[in-house]
């Protein structure tokens, strides 16, 4: 089985997994309540499952597949699998401390600071284009929303904001 | 005031220069917002309303059609150059006309957007000024079972969207409708999938889930894949930036013009239901009657057609129960009939006997605020391409700092952000494996409205489940239904064999 396939198979068993959750949820609400998510949810648990079993059947798998929408729209990476990995990592966990950086500090604060880090990593600007990106980003955005649209960005928990 | 009358009287409001400089301002304003993803419409008309307090309640008026007029082209404008919607009703513009400015055709993609939006919205008020006599009984046709099939019709077209692998199709069609259930269901009382979280209690709201599975996973695709810029190819650039053959495309997809524009219409005349609805119903149904639905999703022209004359002939058709019964048919004219009663009026009935030069006035308005804002669009286009041509080293953090923000701006929630990142990495497994995204969208916004309705359905029967089979439009709306999950198996036969493959 290559790699990517293989990919694809864990994917698959993790969204069985979590429907499987779902369902057996589903059973626990009152008659009403459940229907619906009873209703979709064993099909799809059930197609999840055929589409695990298919994996093992690649010739039966090409007779589901019509090619009207490509299976993905993603086009092909000019880098390899490793590296793809590695890079899909690194610009998560950067998202994500992003994120952890908007709770600590608040939008003003986090955002210059992920724009250079973002550029010398990514863009690999130099320090002074990095923050002059930055200070432009940071005005634009409190323009735009602290003084045109009087709007309170998330300013914190450090600095008071309330979750 | 006989009818001549109230049309000279809103047409002399309109054309004053005090009326001009609002409708200008409010499509301005409303572009704007509209623009900037996660701010929209809603919220540009929410702005005006204390500063209007006072002001005389026509140009009042008039700067909140210029708001409604404007945003629905300002959201295309971001949903095109940077795959993020400015709003929730431009999302489907995303599955085509990003693609299109991926292949250097951003200004036919945005050509095609203002020329639909101003139509659409044209036409909707023109069936607006037809059906107003006649529009009480249409609203009281479409009853639970009746807008349950149409529902159902709407995500059997799912089956047509996501035929690259059929199975990954439905799941992911069966994957939005069990993730819209979550939280609070309105009918029956329950609480599900809540994991004992006060958030999820609320349920999954749409924005942070499409900024997710849309901008934040086409933010780690391109860096991911380390392409340069956005567009692929060269730009295709004329005098007017590529707007003009955007244009002419509208023409040559009159059809698909017309039917979503009809579609568009329904939609805004049905209180509650919304652009999005409208948006995705009549996507899926362009996809479902294209002669070519293989390039839909892939920068397919007709994809943009359909999508922005519904999002834009809604405006017209949800005035249709504000001003006949005073209920709004979406946000925005919610916010409108709020400002009515900020300015001593009544809405409702009465407003078609005492003031019909203001409800011209609004028809009008709209009109004037959609060309406006069509022809803005127009004159900015060669200035907007460049943003694909422009290092991808600074379009992924504008991406990811505009969704961040817009999803705040939204509710002020901070924990949408973390949903938005969720379904951002998410997204990206999605379609790196294969699940077509489209169908777990249009199952996210269809799923909770279509079980309210099918639990009103089952009340109004006391239980039966024959009230789907006994009315004609339920019934017509079934057979279309079931017929349309056959269509791919029968269009497969009908190819050579091989033809899949290429």
């Amino acid at each position: 089985m290559k790699a990517h396939s293989r990919d694809t198979l864990y994917f698959t068993l993790l969204l069985t997994v979590f429907m499987s959750i779902l369902v057996l949820l589903s059973f626990g609400y009152d008659r009403e309540t459940r229907l619906v998510p009873l209703i979709v949810g064993i099909p799809t648990l059930f197609l999840l499952v055929f589409q695990v079993l298919l994996h093992f059947k690649p010739q039966l798998q090409k007779r589901f597949e019509i090619d009207v929408f490509s299976p993905a729209s993603l086009s092909k990476s000019k880098t390899g699998r490793q590296e793809e990995k590695g890079s899909l990592l690194f610009h998560a966990a950067l998202i994500f401390a992003y994120f952890i950086l908007i709770l600590l500090l608040g939008f003003l604060i986090a955002t210059p600071i992920y724009l250079l880090i973002f550029f010398r990593t990514y863009g690999n600007q130099t320090w002074i284009k990095g923050i002059t990106g930055a200070a432009i980003a940071w005005g634009l955005l409190y323009l735009i929303f602290s003084m045109a649209m009087k709007f309170t960005l998330f300013e914190g928990v450090l600095f008071g904001g309330r979750l | 005031m006989t009818m001549t009358e109230a049309i000279f009287a809103a047409l002399a409001a309109l054309l004053s220069v005090k009326g001009l400089l609002a409708i200008f301002l409010g499509c301005l304003w409303g572009l704007v917002l509209g623009a900037l993803p996660g701010v929209g419409g809603p919220t540009g008309l929410i702005l005006f309303l204390p500063i209007t307090f006072g002001m005389d309640p026509k140009i009042a008026m008039l700067l909140y059609v210029g708001v409604m007029g404007g945003s629905p082209f300002g959201g295309s404008i971001s949903a095109i150059l940077l795959n993020v919607p400015g709003t929730p009703i431009n999302a489907a513009t995303c599955f085509d006309g990003y693609p299109m400015a991926c292949r250097g055709e951003a200004g036919k993609a945005l050509g095609i957007s203002a020329t639909a939006s101003a139509l659409g919205a044209l036409f909707s008020l023109i069936i607006l000024v037809a059906i107003l006599p006649i529009a009480r009984a249409i609203i009281l046709a479409f009853t639970p079972p009746e807008f349950f099939m149409v529902i159902m019709f709407g995500l059997a077209s799912v089956v047509i969207t996501s035929r690259g692998n059929m199975i990954k199709g439905f799941i992911s069609a069966g994957l939005g409708i069990i993730l819209s259930l979550i939280g609070f269901c309105n009918v029956t009382g329950g609480v599900r999938y809540s994991f004992g979280s006060d958030y999820l209690w609320d349920g999954i709201k749409l924005v942070p889930v499409f900024i997710g599975l849309f901008a934040l996973s086409e933010a780690l695709r391109l860096a991911v894949e380390k392409k340069e810029t956005i567009s692929q190819e060269s730009i295709v650039v004329t005098k007017l930036g590529g707007a003009w053959e955007g244009f002419k495309e509208v023409f040559k997809h009159k059809r698909t013009f017309l039917q979503s524009s009809v579609i568009g219409t329904i939609i805004g005349i049905i209180p509650g239901v919304g652009g999005v609805v409208a948006n995705f119903l009549s996507y899926t149904v362009a996809v479902q009657t294209s002669k070519h639905p293989e390039t839909f999703g892939k920068g397919e022209p007709e994809g943009v057609v359909a999508s922005e004359s519904a999002n834009n002939a809604k405006d017209g058709g949800s005035l249709v129960p504000t001003i006949v019964f005073g209920i709004p048919g979406s946000l925005e004219t919610a916010i409108l009939l709020g400002a009515f009663v900020l300015h001593g009026l009544v809405p409702g009935p009465a407003i078609l006997k005492d003031h019909l030069d203001l409800v011209w006035l609004l028809i009008l308005g709209l009109a004037v605020s959609n060309l406006i804002a069509s022809s803005l669009g127009f004159f900015l286009v060669r200035m907007l391409v460049r943003i694909t041509t422009v290092s991808v080293s600074y379009i992924i953090p504008t991406i990811v700092v505009l969704s961040f923000a817009g999803v705040f701006a939204m509710r002020a929630e901070l924990w949408d952000l973390l949903v938005a990142v969720v379904f951002g990495l998410f997204g990206y497994a999605m379609r790196r494996h294969g699940f077509p995204l489209v169908p777990l969208v249009i199952g996210f916004v269809l799923g909770a409205i279509a079980e309210k309705s099918f639990h009103q359905s089952l009340m109004v029967a006391y239980g039966s489940y024959s009230i789907f089979f006994t009315r004609p439009i339920p019934l017509i709306l079934l057979i279309m239904t079931i017929l349309s999950l056959f269509v791919p198996f029968l269009l497969s036969k009908r190819r050579p064999k091989g033809a899949n493959a290429a």
